[in-house]
């Protein structure tokens, strides 16, 4: 008998006569309805998202670590969306339906319905729809030239704007591929097999992508041409600060299995070094200037934002949410003011927040369908 | 009946055993199996293919386990060299089954959910790759080396 044939025979022998215990049906709705409760809980702090911006250098205090867990949430505001007073619309690229609206104003309509995700690419659009898995990619006339399935979802632009990163595979998950390309319609894209499956990228770190995967996996580094690195130490990854080659993410692992209380972190991506650790703060996004990150308080609905030193994982600030309210997406509009997609019952928003937690709307109201694409986001976004 | 739960009575089995292949003892197999049917559940209306779902359930499955032994309070517990639990094997295992048995349970997660797919579940080494997220290469070497392994690790009265 062959090894390979001693093998199989050993666990057919081991299991196959074995009586296991049944699971009852009550047992596997109680479940998944504990499941359920618990991913509503953490829906918003997983998709929160990040626009890039331009950065720069600051100086890092290597190796402090914040001592504790963050203090017991403050009350929340009481406030409707619709009474929060109506400001500037924002200044960084966003999307209003299926209008990709530039930083400078500019209106693009895209000809796609229930657009989620839009970004320029090669001249023309990277986009994709609610409820669709596949990118399409417009040409400068944003007539179709491709559709493919994505990987991972999501965009990641470099922080100069000149480069974008995208992934795909077959929609049977095969063959997953990064695609680095130009912003602008230069063309000459790049691409590289991608070590794991259903990742999308998170940020440029130098020559290479960090790209994380959406089935736990721990992140990667990805560079055409070069072999892949894996940064263990986390288990997500949902930034990047280009400049100063750090990564934003939550430690692999998680300190209690029953509160799902991740750790977020600081890592360097070229040692893979944790540079800081905070438990019970998720990271979501450096600020353009790198010297801050801001982070969702973890282990429930997220009622409270802070915005971390960057060098330390010290709260600097804490911007408590109008109460009720979901936040989908984040993005830093500047080094002081925050924009947050949110819903809140049946009406959507996008909120400016400076770091005191002084709200205005950067868009008028709209009506909320979980069942559609919702009409506001930052753009690009990394995560539907 | 509602489709799940003939579904649930047909194919639960299946998953106990792949389950208990994974883990290695009938205990923790069950909480693995309840935790994947749960999450089955929940996509039960939204799985467009029902001839697939007993592949999508697998997938489930090793991804649950996977997520698991990531978590370094269940490492420690999955790399014992100890078999926690033998269950209520049948009277024809074997010493030289019981040898490799002990052989597959002190192999790292990973490899051993490598092994199981492939010499069990009789999966390819693409499908095996697939459910595990990994590349066609990882699953030959890191099977190639468990063989190795075995080979050097069995009694040469039990080869």
């Amino acid at each position: 008998m062959s090894t390979e044939d001693l093998l199989g025979d050993a666990l057919r022998a081991r299991v196959d006569h074995t009586d296991h215990p049944r699971t009852p049906l009550a047992d596997v709705v109680s479940t998944a309805r504990r499941i359920r409760r618990r991913r509503r809980a953490t829906t918003a702090a997983v998709a929160a998202v990040v626009v890039a911006v331009l950065a720069t250098p600051f100086v890092l205090t290597a190796g402090n670590r914040p001592d504790s867990a963050p203090d017991p949430t403050p009350p929340t505001p009481d406030v409707r969306l619709g009474d929060v007073p109506l400001g500037d619309l924002p200044g960084v690229a966003w999307l209003d339906g299926s209008d990709y609206v530039a930083a400078d104003g500019t209106r693009t309509t895209l000809p796609l319905d229930q657009v989620t995700r839009a970004t320029p690419y090669d001249g023309g659009f990277l986009v994709t729809s609610f409820g669709d898995r596949r990118i399409t990619l417009l040409d400068g006339r944003l007539r179709e030239v491709s559709r493919r399935c994505y990987a991972g979802g999501g965009f990641a632009v470099s922080d100069d704007g000149l480069r974008t990163a995208y992934t795909t595979s077959g929609c049977d998950r095969s063959d997953p591929i990064l695609h680095v390309g130009p912003t602008g319609g230069d063309g000459g894209e790049r691409t590289a097999p991608l070590p794991i499956v259903d990742a999308g990228p998170v940020g440029f770190l130098g020559d290479g992508v960090v790209v994380n995967s959406l089935n736990e996996g721990p992140p990667a580094i990805v560079t055409p041409g070069d072999s892949p690195t894996h940064l263990d130490v986390l288990g997500t990854a949902v930034d990047v600060d280009e400049r100063l080659g750090l990564v934003a993410g939550r430690l692999a692992g998680e300190p209690t299995p029953e509160q799902m209380v991740p750790t977020g972190a600081v890592v360097d991506g070229s040692t893979g070094m944790v540079m800081w650790s905070a438990p019970g703060w998720s990271p979501l996004a450096f600020s353009p200037d790198g010297s801050m990150v801001v982070a969702a308080r973890a282990g429930a609905v997220p009622t409270v934002l802070a915005a971390l030193d960057s060098g330390t994982g010290e709260p600097l600030h804490e911007i408590a949410l109008p109460a009720g309210v979901q936040v989908w997406q984040l993005a830093w509009e500047d080094d002081e003011h925050l924009l947050i997609a949110v819903s809140q019952d049946r009406t959507e928003a996008m909120l400016r927040s400076t770091l005191d937690g002084t709200f205005e709307r950067a868009t008028d109201t709209a009506p909320y369908d979980e069942d559609r694409a919702r009409r506001f986001g930052p753009a690009p976004n990394k995560f539907p | 009946m509602t489709d799940f739960e003939s579904w649930l009575v047909a194919r639960e089995p299946t998953l106990q055993r792949l389950a208990h292949l994974l883990t290695g003892d009938v205990h923790t197999a069950q909480d693995l199996v309840q935790t994947s049917l749960a999450k089955l559940y929940l996509a039960w209306d939204r799985l467009a293919d029902r001839d697939n779902v007993d592949a999508y359930a697998r997938r489930i499955l090793v991804n649950e386990h996977r997520s698991a032994w990531r978590r370094p309070w269940r490492r420690r517990e999955v790399l014992t060299e100890e078999i926690p639990d033998s269950g209520s094997a049948a009277e024809e295992y074997d010493g030289r089954r019981e040898a490799v048995w002990r052989f597959v349970a002190t192999l790292p997660p990973r490899q051993r959910a490598v092994i199981v797919l492939r010499y069990y579940e009789q999966l390819t080494e693409a499908e095996t790759a697939d459910v595990l997220g990994i590349s066609v290469g990882t699953v030959k070497s890191q099977a190639s080396r468990a063989l190795a392994s075995l080979r050097t690790h069995l009694p040469e009265e039990l080869a």
